[in-house]
């Protein structure tokens, strides 16, 4: 059996929030739009392992999320601080236009580690429950709530937008409580 | 004096206050950071698809088509 103009066209509805869920994840167009490309060849070549009727969204954002970390994976290994380089260049885009609000949140967003990034993107933007984002991410569904609340914490931090918060992590581990 | 937290510093009790205030994310900052969070994500997913993945998924579809027929 070919592979159906269904899947084509499921795949072809994906690719918008598919490009915006690579973007938050690696800050980079460029690499955004290479994770997408991947992610797109592989659900091609494994489209048998989806079962139709099933979320497809979930799983062609898991696939995007394993690429990501393998790709991140052989970044590091590379380069010896890969999150510093996300951290700088996005810095520095981001000082160039700091008079806009979306300059500053991407930049607060890049400073979250990748954990709790993908967790409140997934949850907070991609529109899924927290059940879902814990099939992403294999991982339970209190590690997912606890990811989001650090993340909500650490960018109210960042971002000021609470006068009484401080910079700095001692707080995490009240806020895992709160799970 | 208690000491009820075991593994904590000495200077933590001075930061109780501010910890307390930062551990639970009100609802309404947690609204406003949701709705920055959906408008970084929704400029970039109301953007149309450009022509590479039109491109790529015309190629992929091509390529099966031949697959099929041998």
């Amino acid at each position: 059996m070919g592979i159906s103009n269904q899947f084509r066209d499921d795949l072809l509805a994906a690719i918008p929030s598919l490009r915006a869920f690579g973007l938050s994840l690696t800050a980079r167009g460029d690499r955004a739009d290479d994770l997408v490309q991947e992610t797109l060849m592989k659900a091609w070549k494994y489209h048998e392992s989806f079962t139709a009727g099933t979320n497809m969204k979930a799983w062609l954002y898991t696939i995007l999320r394993n690429e990501f970390y393998t790709q991140l994976r052989k970044r590091k290994r590379e380069v010896e601080d890969a999150d510093g380089v996300y951290s700088n260049k996005v810095a520095v885009h981001a000082e160039q236009e700091s008079h806009l609000d979306m300059a500053d949140f991407t930049m607060a967003l890049a400073k979250l580690p990748e954990d709790q990034r993908e967790a409140i993107v997934l949850v907070g933007a991609s529109g899924f429950s927290y059940e879902e984002a814990a099939e992403i991410c294999s991982c339970a569904v209190g590690t997912i709530k606890s990811r989001v609340n650090r993340a909500r914490i650490r960018l109210t931090e960042l971002l000021k937008i609470n006068p009484h918060a401080k910079s700095g992590g001692e707080s995490e581990q009240q806020i895992q409580r709160r799970t | 004096m208690v000491d009820k937290t075991k593994n904590g510093s000495a200077h933590h009790s001075s930061k109780k206050k501010d910890s307390m205030q930062q551990s639970v994310a009100k609802p309404e900052i947690s609204d406003l950071i949701g709705e920055r969070l959906r408008s970084f994500y929704d400029d970039v997913a109301k953007q149309p698809v450009p022509d590479r993945f039109l491109d790529l998924l015309n190629q992929l579809q091509a390529a099966s088509a031949t697959d099929k027929k041998s």
